[in-house]
């Protein structure tokens, strides 16, 4: 049966696409949250939660 | 007004106009006692669900008691009612405070509240009468559906609305998480719900079949993500640091668990569809997809878990800290069964049994439960300006809380390994060891009254939470709103750079809706790539012209099938294996359920597959089956549905389903829509001869909905009617 459909199927390119366009933004967003100019930024926005009263 | 009004002279936030606000807590109150009132409701339902399958006298011979009316019951006022509310609750909280701005509109926040809790009532008055979708989790019908766009845009606009006329130029994680909640919850219920009417509430889904199943598991695996996961960490990532006292662990680990959790959610759906007539490249993308969630999973839990880090000694008196413990234990421990579920060998074996019930369980009470439970018992003395009535009762409430959901959680893998074992087992000959379903089933009851006792102390706990409460605010008051102060933020295009900072990401974090837009860009990638595909696959397999669509009386059946709910706890779909091939025959076909609006594949077997039950049984078996089970197999925990006997079939109402049907492709003719009430009551009139051939004496049976139930089962696994 599934091979049935497989035989129809002309689209599994797709997948690959996908898979490749999740690597490329997956190592683009690591060399963007591990830039060492972020630092300050995260400790201000870390301590937001920590400013209100409540 | 700003306060330095030169255009060319570079500014910086701090030279925004102070202004003073309050925050509209009122709202937050109001969804705290929403989210205890369906709490209630949603366990107790859950609590008689579960009795009802080790005892089913409790289906009381009544229709809006019956197990397959229930459950949807269930399903929808934990997901909707109890969890739904306990997010509004800490998103009006917490945005309102990490944005420093009130919500943009009361108005809206009231429309929110009071449609929502509107939706609620209408959903649970209408699941009992039995108008549903018949599809998991997305069971309402039509009009509600479009209630809920309504209010969903209404808590939209009043999210970004706030969102835009912030006082705190940097967004924090928790907010991310909640956009994408927002913005992808709206896709999957649009996208998903999508149906033509048949009447004021009854619709039929503009897909069929594979596509149908590909679309709501798209939808339903991503309502655990969007809904009972990503909001649920956002409010991790406000309220543990905030109880803890300390910054979240690692705020880089938090944008890492957020993108890659957005990002990769989205593509696991198919893993609900394993071994099934899904193609297998699309079972392959989501096993993969699945085991990769693995990853950004863990790194959230373990980063809600490290901010603890140095308080651990305050868990023995502070009873808050120690539900954040317990509930992020249970989030690592459902995201690692999670993918370990969605192993092909393993879920082969786990599901359509208890074990996948196991697992949500683990997710919900133990999870999204123990959470709220959290946030309640540290919003509730706040906004009531007092003290916990007792922490005593607070320890209380957990203990019963973890081992109520651990005894549930013991119960129903030891049922789910057991049975699907069973199913599986072979003996010496090749033959199935337990070919009788029913042995399969009566072994596990014991385990169904142990599960009862599980969920007993679960509800148990949170009556005493209840109690707890009702004192704490009892002996609180509401004061008149703080006001507080705080700097307009000074528009981006007049911010100098030093101000800015020379990083994009800045800019990035500065614009909530190019945020929101790459958010959607990342949903839509993997929905794009999961269910194009699955949509266009009739172009590559066109439609088996030697499958007949249904008679009209086999379509009213269909329709008795789904307003029961019968899919609650029988599949239709056979998978490839060696061992349903021989229990039930060969594997299902997607051109068996190419005319299946909606598709009844289903996704739990209390009782067998019904894929080929059709012509198995004489129409007499059923007529008989369907008023007392117990009359055909006496160890049976199946409801009685004494009405389908005694209630009349409209057969004027067939025309206009046929109709509809033929709207959305299925190839009726004018003359078979013209003649359906006619064609039905022939086909109607036959079975009823064989039945009274059997001894019914009923002087109206050929009016009776039963003869559509039965000419449905019989037709189902048959390329057409055999018995027109």
């Amino acid at each position: 049966m599934k091979q049935e459909v497989l035989a129809y199927f002309h689209m599994p390119q797709l997948s690959l696409l996908g898979l490749w366009i999740f690597v490329i933004f997956f190592v683009l967003m690591l060399g963007w949250v591990f830039s060492r100019l972020r630092r300050p930024l995260y400790q201000h926005l870390a301590d937001l939660p920590l400013g209100e009263d409540t | 007004m700003i306060a330095n009004p030169s255009i060319n002279q570079p500014l910086s936030d701090q030279d925004g106009v102070m202004e003073t606000f309050t925050y509209d807590d009122r709202i937050v109150r109001w969804f705290a006692y929403a989210t205890m009132a369906w709490g209630l409701i949603a366990f107790l339902a859950g609590l008689i669900i579960a009795f009802q399958l080790a005892f089913w006298p409790l289906n009381l011979d009544m229709p809006w008691m019956t197990f397959g009316r229930l459950r949807p019951l269930h399903t929808n006022a934990a997901i909707f009612a109890f969890a739904c509310n306990a997010v509004f609750m800490g998103i009006y909280h917490s945005t309102q405070r990490l944005l420093k701005a009130r919500m943009y509109s009361d108005w809206l926040s009231q429309i929110h509240f009071w449609g929502w809790q509107l939706i609620i009532v209408v959903g649970a008055i209408t699941l009992l009468m039995g108008y549903t979708t018949g599809k998991e989790y997305a069971e309402l019908e039509w009009p509600i559906d479009i209630a809920i766009t309504v209010v969903w845009v209404a808590f939209a606009v009043n999210f970004f609305g706030t969102l835009f006329k912030r006082r705190e130029r940097h967004i924090y994680v928790a907010i991310w998480f909640y956009i994408a909640t927002i913005v992808t919850v709206a896709i999957l219920h649009i996208v998903n719900s999508l149906a033509l009417p048949v009447s004021f509430l009854q619709s039929y889904p503009v897909y069929a079949g594979v596509q149908d199943a590909l679309v709501q598991w798209w939808y339903g695996h991503n309502a655990v993500a969007f809904v009972l996961t990503t909001p649920f960490l956002g409010l991790m990532y406000y309220y543990v640091p905030k109880a803890a006292n300390r910054p979240v662990y690692s705020y880089r680990l938090s944008i890492i668990h957020f993108w890659a959790l957005v990002f990769m959610y989205i593509w696991a759906g198919p893993h609900h569809l394993l071994n099934t007539a899904l193609p297998e490249w699309a079972q392959t993308v989501g096993i993969v997809f699945s085991i990769m969630l693995w990853a950004p999973s863990w790194g959230g839990m373990i980063n809600g878990l490290l901010t603890l880090r140095g308080a651990w000694d305050r868990l023995r008196t502070e009873p808050v800290l120690k539900y954040f413990v317990a509930a992020l234990t249970f989030y690592g421990m459902a995201t690692f069964e999670g993918p370990l579920l969605s192993i092909r060998a393993v879920n082969a074996l786990s599901h359509y049994t208890d074990w996948t019930i196991a697992h949500v369980h683990g997710g919900t009470l133990g999870w999204n439960g123990l959470l709220t439970f959290a946030i309640l018992y540290y919003l509730v003395p706040r906004l009531w300006n007092t003290k916990l009535y007792s922490n005593k009762l607070a320890d209380a409430h957990f203990w019963l809380a973890v081992s109520g959901t651990g005894i549930y959680m013991l119960s129903m893998w030891a049922a789910g390994i057991t049975q699907g074992l069973m199913w599986q087992a072979l003996n010496a000959e090749g033959q199935l060891t337990y070919p009788d379903f029913i042995v399969t089933v009566t072994r596990i009851v014991p385990l169904y009254w142990v599960r009862g006792i599980g969920g007993t102390l679960f509800l148990l706990g949170f009556l005493v939470m209840l109690w707890n409460m009702y004192k704490t605010i009892q002996s609180g008051q509401i004061e008149t709103p703080k006001v507080r102060q705080g700097r307009r933020l000074v528009p981006l295009d007049r911010l100098g750079a030093d101000h800015m900072g020379d990083q994009p990401h800045r800019v990035l974090e500065g614009l909530p809706m190019l945020f929101s837009v790459l958010t959607v860009i990342a949903v839509l990638i993997g929905s794009v790539i999961s269910i194009i595909p699955a949509l266009t696959v009739q172009e590559f397999l066109p439609a088996d012209k030697t499958y007949r669509p249904y008679t009209p009386l086999e379509l009213a059946g269909r329709d008795i099938y789904v307003r029961e709910g019968c899919y609650t706890c029988h599949s239709q779909m056979i998978r490839v294996s060696l061992d349903e091939t021989m229990r039930y025959g060969p594997p299902s076909k997607l051109a068996e359920s190419q005319y299946d609006r909606p598709f009844q594949w289903g996704s739990k077997r209390t009782g067998p597959d019904l894929a080929r039950v059709g012509q198995k049984y004489p129409d007499m078996w059923h007529y008989r089956h369907m008023n007392n089970p117990r009359d055909i197999v006496p160890q049976s925990i199946m409801p009685n549905y004494p009405w389908l006997l005694s209630d009349s079939l409209d057969f004027e109402a067939l025309g206009n389903k046929l109709q509809v049907m033929q709207t959305l492709g299925v190839p009726y003719s004018d003359a078979e829509i013209i003649g359906a009430s006619q064609q039905a009551q022939e086909q109607a009139a036959g079975v009823a001869a064989r039945l009274r051939e059997g001894g019914v004496t009923d002087p109206d049976l050929e009016t009776k909905e039963i003869l559509a139930l039965i000419a449905y089962l019989q037709r189902m696994g048959q390329k057409e009617s055999v018995q027109p």
